[in-house]
């Protein structure tokens, strides 16, 4: 009789994973991390400069929530989708590495702190050697900034 | 057809190494709680095997895994029509 394999798989049906979503998410957190920390504020007494300080501000701060969450989901993705139990066995401290990493996201949404985020990078570049290291493939990290 | 089931996402009716005979798909009548072994929509080699757990029209059908938290099924890619199934297993209990 003809067998086949039938798939009954958790996977995402494309299978395409890759660090670099996650890197991109984090780069922006730090940037606008920096301009945060670098934006001036004007005289509070001159309401045209404050409202256009305000509302730079407000953009800064909104972006930099919205990628540190969307770094947080990729992060997520790759852990509980990506990553098999076989994987631990050589990277013993691969949950330790995510739980981290999503809890610095956390800290990127929460604070305005160039220092997290940098540690988010460093973060990331871990999780990115880990990764390409399951596939057997030597990938150089990079940064787009 | 035998299948040889990979994963878990139809546990536990139906386990990771499993060997399952279905009936080729000959346009027999598919009701919900049947299973059905179809081609993979966005992946032309990988047969799938997962649960009907809603129909739409006469040739519209929602699959779904048994097991939620470990499947990847019409909630991602959408309604599977016919031309796409290859093989199915009734479920007599279904109505």
């Amino acid at each position: 009789m003809k067998k086949v394999i039938g798939y009954a798989h958790c996977d995402g049906p494309c299978g395409v994973y890759d660090p670099a979503s996650a890197r991109i998410a984090a780069e922006a957190v730090l940037s606008m991390t920096k301009k945060m920390k670098d934006l001036k504020c004007p005289d509070t007494s001159n309401s045209d400069a404050m409202a256009g300080y305000l509302n730079t501000m407000s953009r800064y701060a909104s972006i930099k929530e919205e990628q540190a969450q969307l770094c947080k989901d990729e992060l997520l993705l790759l852990w509980t989708d990506y990553f098999k139990p076989e994987h631990t066995e050589t990277n013993p401290k691969l949950h330790e590495i995510f739980w981290n990493a999503a809890k610095l996201c956390s800290s990127c949404k929460v604070e305005v702190s160039v220092t997290h985020a940098n540690e988010l990078m460093e973060a990331i570049k871990e999780i990115h050697e880990i990764f390409w290291n399951t596939k057997n493939r030597h990938v150089d990290f990079y940064t787009a900034g | 057809m035998k299948v040889v089931i990979h994963g878990n996402s139809m546990s536990p009716a139906l386990k990771n190494g499993d060997e399952v005979t279905f009936d080729s798909y000959k346009e027999q009548s598919i009701k919900i709680g049947d299973i059905l072994v179809v081609n993979h929509p966005y992946s032309a080699d990988k047969k799938i095997v997962k649960r009907v757990s809603k129909i739409k029209g006469d040739s519209l059908y929602f699959l779904e895994g048994d097991n939620p938290k470990e499947s990847s099924d019409s909630k991602t890619f959408g309604y599977i029509s016919t031309e796409n199934i290859i093989a199915i297993k009734s479920n007599e209990k279904s109505v």
